[in-house]
């Protein structure tokens, strides 16, 4: 019988690398990644590493300033349809 | 294109309607004849030279612009007797041949949504590695990350960046920037990834440009081992 609650191979765990970060495996699957990455070395590091860029693509937001001359630009139009 | 005419039946399901253009179309309820053949000939296949040109500046492939030409025309013939005499047809044609174009490139991109996407996991795994053997595999941490980052979603196409902007930035759910960008959630899921991948290689690059990667092993953060 399949044990469904092992951990994951390299292979499989690595296929599910963005949807394991961006939280959208089920439970069970993302369990089992989990569980594979307490076991393996590389794959930690890859994850690792994957998730070191996405916070750091996160910290764009905090330039809102750069928007402002948008939002200028949009609020004129807004006002011009009033 | 003027609000009385009508816009010919794709794939879509018999008796439904459609508004690619915002204008409605109405389903043929009869078989075209021999006179509506001879005016078809006369008022919109001499257009076909302008529907071709079109359809090469679409599909920057020859023979995919024929098969796109061919189809425009037929579809169009089928439903010659909703086009109104004395409007302009070539508009009609050029209307026709690019929402066949927009149809088929969508069918597309449905159809290699998973594969992509398990690729772009393996590409940007490889591309840690390379990181990683270049002593950069804090490169993340060590570059001005911001200024380094909206230059390199400068270099990516815009349907790649406006994913990036919506979900790694502003935090959109997958199906949220879908709705928003009116394309499937697989699609924003194989443009997220691709994007992921292109803005790595790009940072990648630059680090490397400005000679992190040339550091001397001090200057290194050595890589954390787990479990041994």
């Amino acid at each position: 019988m399949n044990d469904t609650t092992a951990a994951y191979d390299c292979g499989h765990a690595v296929h599910l690398l963005w949807d394991y970060l961006d939280g959208r495996l089920p439970d069970d699957a993302r369990g089992r990644v989990a569980r594979h990455l307490e076991e393996c070395v590389d794959c930690d590091g890859h994850f690792k590493f994957e998730r070191s860029f996405l916070d750091a693509i996160r910290t764009l937001r905090r330039d809102d300033a750069a928007f402002a001359s948008l939002r200028g630009r949009v609020l004129g139009a807004l006002r011009g349809e009033s | 294109m003027t609000r009385h005419q009508s816009l010919p039946p794709d794939d879509s399901p018999r008796g439904s309607s459609f508004d690619d253009s915002g204008i409605a179309y109405a389903m043929p309820t009869q078989p075209p004849t021999d006179a509506a053949l001879s005016r078809f000939e006369r008022e919109a296949l001499p257009s076909l030279p302008d529907v071709a040109r079109f359809a090469r500046s679409l599909t920057r492939d020859a023979a995919d612009a024929d098969d796109l030409v061919q189809e425009t025309f037929l579809r169009a013939f089928r439903a010659w007797h909703t086009f109104i005499p004395g409007s302009d047809c070539r508009r009609w044609l050029f209307t026709i041949c690019r929402n066949i174009f927009l149809r088929a490139r969508e069918r597309e991109s449905r159809m290699v949504n998973v594969d992509d996407a398990e690729a772009e996991s393996l590409a940007a795994v490889r591309l840690h590695i390379q990181a990683r053997d270049a002593g950069l595999n804090d490169m993340f941490t060590r570059l001005d990350v911001a200024p380094a980052i909206e230059r390199a979603l400068a270099t990516l196409p815009e349907s790649f960046r406006e994913v990036v902007r919506l979900v790694d930035v502003e935090g959109f759910a997958y199906e949220e920037a879908a709705e928003a960008l009116g394309v499937p959630v697989g699609t924003v899921r194989s443009r997220l990834y691709r994007a992921r991948r292109l803005l790595q290689a790009e940072l990648l690059k630059y680090a490397v440009d400005l000679g992190f990667a040339a550091s001397s092993d001090r200057d290194v953060v050595p890589q954390k081992e787990h479990g041994k």
